[in-house]
């Protein structure tokens, strides 16, 4: 059976996993690679690897990374951070990447995401998208300044019926774009996934932002990706069943060993859903 | 290309050209109206070497074949992380003298298709293919070796097998999937075959596809799975194999069905 996939996600700053200090097990946990071998021991169905400084010097070092996880591990893995050009998408695919997501790169240059799969297939352009809560299009707020690239064009924009917003930098920056509407506009330009980040829900630990989540898996026909908010088992079911998504994505709680991967699963499996369970050699 | 392998042996003398091989783009299909979804991801601008390998006695290798369509690398670290001798060729005669190949495949049929034609490949493959040697298609690579697909309905495929290659339907009866099939979904075993020694029944591996094989001949099928539909997801007929899904992407269940591989390799 079609199983929903349970994504963790490395946030690499300088090389180093942060956040891995609390890794069970782990000699170093601050190596990414040592950090994805496990996940992968652990049954995690993909990885998503996350240059969380994106710069220009770091990127060397992101591309070793990435070669070496993709000589130990085998399982489908995602980059992303400073995920530009489509020489970016070149050189991680080539370094042994499966995907890479993009996410400011596309909102200020939609054609990047077209580029890309024109290039590489649809399957490996992930569209990451940050979004907030907000109320219609807030033009009566006198303390909103979107910051809206000029190439987006104006039906994307929020109105009144508007619900979810994109932001950049980290959920720092408005754009004044809806995010369901953005979301189906970065499909039909080809993007094969969508890595939904809601703001308002990460950190909480009170679950994934479901409305968010529905309502933009039922508006696309490529796999959703929730994350943001995993704090129980009972968040990763909802997220599956009334969020509607195809995958979840949990960073910290993985990382501290609140929960397993493992833990995740059996919980799902206890409650009907298909999940992949590895056997060992 | 550096040759990696725990094999022990004299590494094998290479002769290396350098070749440019031209990614195979997508074509969208604009009659639909609609941002075309390829089969699998299509090939990517790379540079390669081809080894025109001479192995040492005893060496079984295996040859990867080149034709543009790309992903290879990850088939390559799988059978370098097994530690089976290996070599990328878009070489007729390496191809010919492996003592196994791997055909990978990702893009649009009619692409890969003419990606082989291009190379000079067809024959070689075919050949190999008849020659009982052990032969496996990954993806792309297992569908082309079917008659035709209806994602290229003017091209013709290698003719190996007989069977058809249909899109996957996002609807069927109250089902509604999304396509490509892309993620884990999990085997059936129609018939006990040497490439699934070892993988217990219902093992879940990791597919990318919009199209999906169905065989002529129910004997030759090795493994199905549901979606939408029942697709034949693995075939083995003598010395063909073919998987829809990719056993270098599908964790140890991926790697223990290469090891299997590499095993016929060295009989």
């Amino acid at each position: 059976m079609y199983a929903k996939r349970i994504i963790p996600c490395l946030d690499i700053k300088n090389g180093r996993v942060v956040k891995g200090t609390s890794f069970v097990g782990l000699r170093d946990a601050g190596d990414p690679v040592a950090c994805a071998r496990l996940y992968d021991e652990m049954d995690a169905d993909e990885l998503v690897l996350l240059d969380i400084m994106a710069s220009h010097e770091g990127r060397g070092t992101m591309l070793d990374i990435v070669r070496q996880v993709a000589a130990q591990v085998f399982i489908p893995f995602t980059v992303g951070g400073g995920i530009n050009r489509v020489a970016d998408f070149t050189q991680m695919l080539r370094a042994g990447a499966d995907k890479c997501s993009v996410n400011s790169a596309a909102v200020r240059s939609p054609q990047l995401i077209a580029d890309a799969a024109e290039k590489f297939g649809s399957q490996c352009v992930v569209l990451a998208i940050d979004a907030r809560r907000t109320q219609g299009s807030r033009a009566a707020d006198t303390n909103y300044h979107p910051e809206t690239p000029a190439c987006i064009p104006a039906e994307l924009l929020l109105d009144e019926t508007s619900r979810y917003e994109v932001y950049l930098n980290g959920g720092r920056v408005p754009t004044g774009i809806d995010a369901l509407r953005w979301a189906k506009y970065g499909v039909a330009l080809g993007a094969g996934e969508i890595l939904l980040t809601s703001m308002d829900a990460d950190g909480q630990k009170d679950g994934y932002e479901l409305p968010l989540t529905a309502s933009i898996s039922g508006a696309v026909s490529v796999p959703v990706i929730a994350s943001g908010g995993a704090g129980k088992l009972e968040h990763f079911y909802d997220a599956l069943t009334l969020g509607k998504a195809d995958a979840v994505l949990a960073a910290s709680l993985f990382h501290f060993g609140e929960l397993t991967v493992s833990q995740v699963k059996d919980y799902l499996h206890e409650r009907g859903l298909a999940a992949r369970q590895a056997f060992n050699n | 290309m550096r040759r990696e392998g725990r094999g022990g042996n004299l590494p094998p003398v290479v002769v290396r050209r350098r070749i440019e091989v031209r990614g195979i783009r997508t074509q969208a299909r604009e009659s639909a109206g609609e941002r075309s979804s390829p089969a699998c991801v299509p090939a990517r601008k790379m540079l390669y070497y081809s080894a025109k390998t001479i192995a040492p006695r005893g060496r079984n290798l295996i040859a990867i074949v080149d034709y543009g369509a790309g992903n290879l690398g990850s088939v390559q670290k799988a059978l370098a992380y097994l530690g089976a001798p290996h070599c990328v060729s878009a070489d007729a005669d390496t191809i010919r003298a492996a003592d196994a190949v791997i055909l990978p495949g990702v893009g649009a049929f009619g692409d890969a298709m003419g990606a082989l034609r291009t190379r000079g490949l067809v024959e070689s493959v075919q050949d190999f293919a008849r020659s009982g040697k052990p032969f496996l298609g990954i993806c792309l690579g297992y569908q082309v070796l079917f008659a035709a697909s209806d994602e290229s309905p003017d091209v013709a495929g290698l003719g190996l097998l007989p069977g058809t290659v249909r899109r996957i339907p996002a609807q069927c009866g109250d089902t509604t999937v999304k396509v490509p099939h892309m993620g884990w979904n999990s085997l059936r075993y129609p018939k006990k075959s040497a490439l699934f020694g070892g993988v217990p029944d219902d093992a879940y591996v990791y597919f990318v596809h919009s199209y999906f094989v169905q065989a002529q001949d129910p004997a030759i099928i090795a493994a199905t799975t549901d979606y939408s539909t029942r697709m034949d997801v693995a075939v083995a007929e003598g010395n063909l194999l073919g998987t829809q899904f990719h056993p270098e992407k599908s964790g140890k269940v991926g790697l223990q069905i290469l090891r299997n591989f590499v095993e016929l390799s060295t009989r």
